[in-house]
């Protein structure tokens, strides 16, 4: 008797149901800016001893912020070298960044660019909107950050409240 | 170390036997809170009876008081000579059968407390190679509920102009929309939303299962394929715009979402040859050999590519290399399968 309880509700565990909604679980793998011929495949980083650990080969997706296709704001940054952002400062308004999942494809538009102090930390906060921000560094000795905010143009709807 | 075995062995058996315990005591719950409901059904239309002649009383105590004196002259002068006090057994018999009726109306009238209640149109799904979704259509219709937080607080203070009623009678005929058209019960939901909701609640409600032309359920999804913009942005003029959304054929700013774009997009063009254009109102899963990874990277070369050589070359790359497996009906019927066509596709309404 009880055996056959648990198999009842073991059951109930296994069988789980069909997804009808899109699901946004994985993070960027890579980065497409059209007007610069920027290309790069890009890596999830973790934090090390509270920063940000940068690799020199690809553009770095910040673990703690959130995945594309969810509202919030996803961060992609890489050092200013020749084969990754150097030439993100030419960047315009209205320029269009895709960025790719393993499942995915989004389109984003150029809002807004800046260049603050590194400590300025109120450009990673999330506005209510889909965004993403891209971060370099710039200035004598690379002192200050060059920032690109760009918000989503693909239409995703949210599922539930 | 067989000791250090046999200990371990034990605890594990002591955590099983926890578990048998739980799930004994768990069926012990289950069969009184049964016996529990089934006492509650056999004394509820004595209690509702009871509840429907004191909140009827009430309801209506301003009404009755004006109307008492008049209502009694009339039944002293005319009706109760003629009813001998024998048959008052009778009556009363006869008043808990009708209000046993009325229970079951009442209960048959549906109750929606979430926005999921309301009826979402069939849609046609399309799956890749690993089940994963590529394309959803609510019929051509999308929908994406929002809170009242994301909505523009010009659009919230013009549809506060409308009385609740107003509003509540609008949500009910949203609520049939997609059912069988029942006017008596369609009059009876109008008090059922009242009930459950407040103004506020009501608005949310009424904003997010509006029907917006052909494409959309709700203001969100609305702003994001007529006007590119999110509800939040809403201007007065974008207002007037999205009112007078009725004609069918109305500009399309934001195509709704879809993964590999290029194939969906064949996949659906090749089905509207087949089976004509009213394919998108029918429930049906499309299954395909389309790989996500795989058409990711092509497109990503696609973008790379600026001249329309490589673009012609690997657009035909991409719509070469479909094919589709099997599509099955709303009843899990599998309809076709590697170019057989089994039957016909049925029409589900």
């Amino acid at each position: 008797m009880r055996k056959i309880l648990i198999i009842i509700t073991l059951f109930f565990f296994v069988f789980g149901t069909k997804a009808y909604a899109f699901e946004f679980n994985s993070p960027p793998k890579k980065i497409i800016i059209p007007s610069l011929d920027i290309s790069l495949p890009v890596t999830t980083t973790k934090i090390i001893n509270d920063t940000w650990d940068v690799s020199y080969s690809s553009a770095s997706f910040g673990e703690t912020t959130t995945i594309p296709g969810n509202l919030g704001n996803t961060v992609i940054f890489a050092h200013s070298m020749p084969h990754l952002f150097n030439d993100l400062p030419d960047i315009k308004k209205q320029d269009i960044i895709h960025v790719f999942t393993d499942k995915d494809w989004f389109k984003y538009k150029v809002v807004e660019i800046k260049i603050v102090e590194p400590e300025d930390i109120n450009v990673l906060m999330k506005n209510g909107n889909y965004e993403l921000t891209l971060y370099t560094c710039i200035g004598n000795n690379w002192e200050k950050r060059f920032i690109v905010k760009a918000i989503l143009i693909s239409s995703i709807f949210p599922q539930s409240f | 170390m067989i000791s250090y075995f046999n200990n371990n062995f034990m605890k594990c058996k002591k955590k099983v036997k926890h578990l048998y315990n739980y799930l004994f005591l768990y069926s012990i719950y289950n069969f009184l809170n049964i016996i529990f409901i089934l006492g509650k059904c056999i004394s509820y239309p004595f209690s509702l009876t009871y509840n429907i002649f004191v909140k009827t009383y009430r309801t209506l105590s301003q009404y009755v008081l004006l109307l008492t004196k008049s209502i009694l002259k009339i039944i002293k002068s005319t009706i109760l000579p003629i009813i001998p006090k024998v048959k008052i057994a009778f009556i009363i018999f006869i008043a808990i059968y009708l209000a046993y009726e009325a229970h079951c109306f009442l209960s048959s009238v549906p109750n929606p407390k979430k926005i999921s209640d309301f009826k979402t149109p069939y849609s046609l799904n399309i799956y890749d190679k690993n089940n994963i979704l590529l394309y959803s259509s609510y019929a051509g219709r999308f929908r994406s509920p929002v809170s009242l937080k994301s909505i523009s607080k010009k659009l919230i203070y013009e549809t506060n102009k409308q009385s609740s009623i107003e509003i509540s009678n609008k949500l009910s005929s949203h609520f049939y929309f997609f059912r069988k058209n029942e006017p008596i019960k369609k009059q009876v939901l109008v008090f059922n939303f009242l009930k459950n909701f407040n103004k506020q609640e009501l608005i949310c409600l009424y904003l997010n299962t509006k029907l917006y032309g052909d494409y959309a359920i709700g203001i969100e999804a609305a702003s994001q394929i007529y006007l590119g913009k999110r509800s939040l942005e809403i201007n007065e003029n974008d207002i007037k715009i999205l009112i007078n959304n009725s004609n069918k054929n109305q500009k399309i700013v934001h195509p709704p979402y879809k993964r590999a774009p290029i194939a969906v997009n064949y996949v659906l063009k090749s089905i509207k040859q087949k089976y004509g254009e009213d394919i998108t109102d029918r429930k049906l899963d499309i299954y395909t050999n389309i790989d996500i990874g795989v058409q990711n990277k092509l497109q990503q070369d696609l973008i790379e590519s600026n001249e329309d050589f490589y673009k012609n070359l690997i657009s035909k790359k991409i719509e070469n290399s479909l094919v589709i497996t099997k599509i099955k009906d709303s009843e899990n019927n599998i309809v076709f399968k590697n170019n057989v066509y089994i039957s016909d596709i049925k029409i589900n309404n």
